[in-house]
């Protein structure tokens, strides 16, 4: 495929574009319980939407050429401190999502640590095993050493006990969440502040899902234990605003305590013959959309709208719990501290149930085993949801009953062939050897993915991790 | 020269299966017990390279893997001595069951005292680093090539030490004749003693050399002890050379039948096994031992 050789016109460009769209999942409505966020209030939307046109333009890369973006950042950053209990010294920056927040805080946690601890030749990190993995993922980046530990198999809560044991001479940093995506369950922050206080550790605390929502929940009288910076010995934080506060995709914020901490964040360079470069975050060249749309949002709904917004939320997670746990053969995982639920069943495989249900036009992403937790369907249930509650509950009742009984019997050869590789030493040939023997068809993920999901189940999580690069080299190929 | 290849990586996992075998030999001459539980040995005395190359950096990972040899010879010696010596004169079958309890035992240990590391799995350095190396034909990982040099030189090491050292012909000894041993003063309880504890040590080493290559986890290297028999096997469960060279093919083997096409990448977990079966019909063992000899390891209530 090449740029066509004379453009297209506008009207043909949309057209194309809408016929793409045909297969994709609903971004409003509620009917998808995950991947987005939907306030149902269409006004917000568009105040959001026409906020990011009209920054669409503008490079934050340079503050001084167009000081309206960096008012905005320092603004969206203000009340977000404000809204995690951060005082005076506070500082933080706008990212482009949760990974990139995440990200930013790991590494300016290794920079601190090689700057005051220059001993340390292995720095490792504590990540409770429902961290997410954008936290591994900056570990392998980063050069650091991920050591998971133990969290309860009830509460999926980290286990602080299990933290303060991990902690070596080389640890670094420890991760809390606020709250875990698997479970939506607040970890116990405080007891991890305690030990990263007595060790003299950094504590990063990812509000990513939960930090926008929680102090809304404690608000509307729900008993909350203490996660922000009113907590000492909280180092960092991150939260999302492009989940829970709704705005448009590609905005987050990672806050630190300081700025003596926030500086090794920071990059600089005026090693060569071009512009001198100053970069707060990952990217260098910044959008201004995204940082516009946020501020627009947060300006728009005000704290008595997401307050109202909590309470729809809050009122539709407990009517999905009661309703799970009155059918047959589910049980709901943990006891979400937000709007996450996790729930799971004996006797019927889930990845079924998820792909019953995406049939009757519902979006369940499935959650695989892992440590504690069983196979699970999980749901994001937003301010959107409360209307979608009774349908999506009467269709779960009906595809539980479908999808029992069925399951793919894996191949135990198979299984075990696929259990034995040795991620390291494999040639990418003989892995889409594999992975062709396994008699997944990638061209057919879209319509049923609970085959694959099983084989996956089956097999340890770093043989998953090669199987899913193999898969994902071979989905992006460049189109014909 | 992708073959060539894969047989080059695959003697590296082949060294992990001989380094593994050898204990196996070692101990099953010493004390006549088939140990099941040589793999969790391998798989425990990694969480302590694990754990002693991050809480004492200043060791350096050559003292955490010196760690880990240590705690997998002791490892060794313990079980004989509280488990197996006292089973010295059960039927061989008590033996085995016994080891099999303590290969489930151990795993389950693990899972203990490292659960959240035992769910996600750990990373561990590499003692010899994961330089990829560039041989002429071929491309391995400097540990990789290490394994399979490091089993070469161990099984070579320890025939000679088999044939010339003291405590190397006492072993010997007991193994081809236990009565006449005991009579000439052979103190049995502790060679038996050392070749657990030598056996324990190999496990520690295959552990920590292969495992940087993987990950750990208490499942880890299980799925290796149908190889770790037939390499022993191949030896008759007494030979030294034959396990070593054994385990080098049988890992070779594998590794190209996984890089072939069709029903091969399928058959390669089952070589080890089919291994087995072939070498217990073709009753290799009389190949290299003598029935008495037999006798005198399995004790007397073997049956045979
Ligand atoms: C707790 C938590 N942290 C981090 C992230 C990563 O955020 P993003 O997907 O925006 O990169 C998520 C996303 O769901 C999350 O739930």
């Amino acid at each position: 495929m090449r740029i066509p050789e004379n453009g297209l016109s506008g009207e043909q460009v949309f057209e194309r574009l809408r016929d793409l769209r045909r297969k994709d999942a609903e971004t409003r409505g509620g009917r998808a319980w995950g991947l987005v966020y939907d306030s149902g209030l269409e006004e917000a939307r568009e105040v959001a939407e026409r906020a990011y046109v009209e920054f669409l333009g503008l490079n934050a890369l340079d503050p001084t050429a167009f000081p309206s973006v960096l008012r905005l950042e320092n603004e969206v950053v203000a009340m977000a401190i404000a809204h995690l209990g951060g005082g005076a010294g506070v500082v933080g920056n706008f990212t482009s999502g949760g990974t990139e927040s995440c990200f930013l805080a790991v590494k300016t946690a290794r920079d601190h640590a090689r700057a005051t601890r220059p001993e340390v030749a292995r720095p490792e990190v504590i990540l409770p095993i429902t961290a997410h993995p954008a936290f591994h993922k900056a570990c392998h980046y980063l050069g650091l050493t991920a050591v998971p530990t133990a969290v309860d198999p009830e509460t999926f809560k980290a286990d602080a006990g299990a933290v303060a044991r991990a902690v070596s001479p080389s640890t670094i940093m420890i991760v809390g969440s606020a709250v875990s995506y698997a479970h939506g369950v607040l970890d116990p922050i405080a007891e991890m502040a305690a030990v990263a206080r007595e060790r003299g550790l950094w504590l990063h605390v990812d509000g990513c899902i939960g930090g926008f929502l929680l102090p809304y929940y404690r608000r509307l009288g729900r008993a909350v234990g203490d996660f922000d910076f009113t907590v000492e010995g909280v180092s960092s934080m991150s939260m999302d605003l492009h989940k829970y506060a709704y705005a448009p995709k590609g905005a987050s914020v990672v806050l630190y305590r300081s700025k003596a901490l926030r500086k090794y964040q920071l990059y600089a360079c005026a090693s060569w013959p071009g512009y001198p470069i100053l970069n707060t975050t990952v990217q260098s060249t910044k959008p201004g959309g995204p940082i516009a749309a946020a501020w627009a949002t947060l300006n728009f709904i005000g704290d008595e709208g997401y307050l109202r917004l909590a309470r729809l939320t809050l009122e539709a997670t407990e009517r999905l719990i009661a309703g799970i746990s009155g059918i047959p053969r589910l049980r709901v995982l943990g006891r979400t501290d937000t709007s996450l639920i996790a729930f799971a069943s004996e006797d019927v495989n889930v990845f079924y149930i998820a792909d019953e249900m995406k049939r009757r036009g519902w979006l369940i992403p499935p959650q695989p085993s892992f440590g504690p937790s069983p196979a699970s369907l999980h749901l994001i249930v937003t301010a959107s949801s409360l209307p979608q509650v009774d349908a999506f509950l009467a269709d779960l009742r009906t595809c539980v009953e479908a999808a029992a009984g069925r399951g793919l019997r894996i191949d135990p050869a198979l299984r075990d062939t696929l259990a034995a590789l040795d991620p390291s030493s494999l040639t990418d040939e003989m892995l889409s050897r594999v992975v062709g023997a396994a008699g997944v068809e990638w061209d057919a993920l879209e319509d049923s993915m609970a085959d694959v999901n099983s084989i996956l189940d089956s097999l340890p999580p770093q043989v998953r991790e090669a199987l899913l690069i193999a898969g994902g080299n071979e989905l992006f190929t460049p189109a014909k | 020269m992708l073959y060539l290849n894969l047989i080059l990586i695959g003697i590296s996992i082949g060294g992990v299966y001989a380094l593994l075998g050898l204990g196996l030999v070692l101990i099953y001459r010493s004390s006549g017990v088939l140990n099941f539980a040589q793999t969790s040995m391998a798989m425990i005395s990694t969480y302590v390279f694990w754990e002693v190359s991050r809480r004492a950096p200043f060791l350096t990972v050559w003292g955490a893997l010196g760690a880990a040899v240590l705690f997998g010879a002791a490892l060794g010696a313990g079980l004989y001595r509280t488990i197996f010596a006292r089973l010295r004169n059960s039927p061989p079958l008590a033996r085995l069951i016994a080891s099999v309890g303590v290969a489930f035992i151990l795993p389950a240990l693990a899972r203990v005292i490292w659960s959240g590391q035992s769910e996600r799995g750990v990373r561990l350095p590499a003692p010899f680093g994961t330089k990829v190396l560039r041989l002429g034909f071929a491309a391995i990982q400097s540990e990789q090539l290490a394994l399979a040099v490091v089993s070469v030189v161990v099984g070579i090491g320890l025939h000679q030490w088999m044939r010339r050292s003291v405590a190397g012909m006492a072993l010997r000894a007991v193994a081809q004749n236990r009565q006449a041993a005991q009579m000439l003063g052979v103190p049995e309880a502790k060679i038996s003693a050392i070749a657990w504890g030598i056996g324990g040590g190999l496990a520690a080493l295959a552990g920590a050399l292969y495992l940087p290559l993987q990950y750990l986890d208490p499942n880890q290297m299980a799925t290796m002890l149908p190889a770790a028999f037939a390499a022993a096997l191949l030896g008759g469960l007494v030979n030294i050379p034959m396990a070593l060279a054994g385990g080098l093919a049988l890992g070779a083997m594998e590794s190209v039948f996984r890089g072939m096409h069709g029903v091969f990448p399928r058959l390669a977990p089952t070589i080890a096994a089919l291994g087995i079966v072939a070498f217990l019909l073709a009753r290799i063992d009389r190949f290299f031992v003598s029935p008495a000899e037999l006798k005198a390891i399995e004790g007397e209530g073997a049956g045979r």
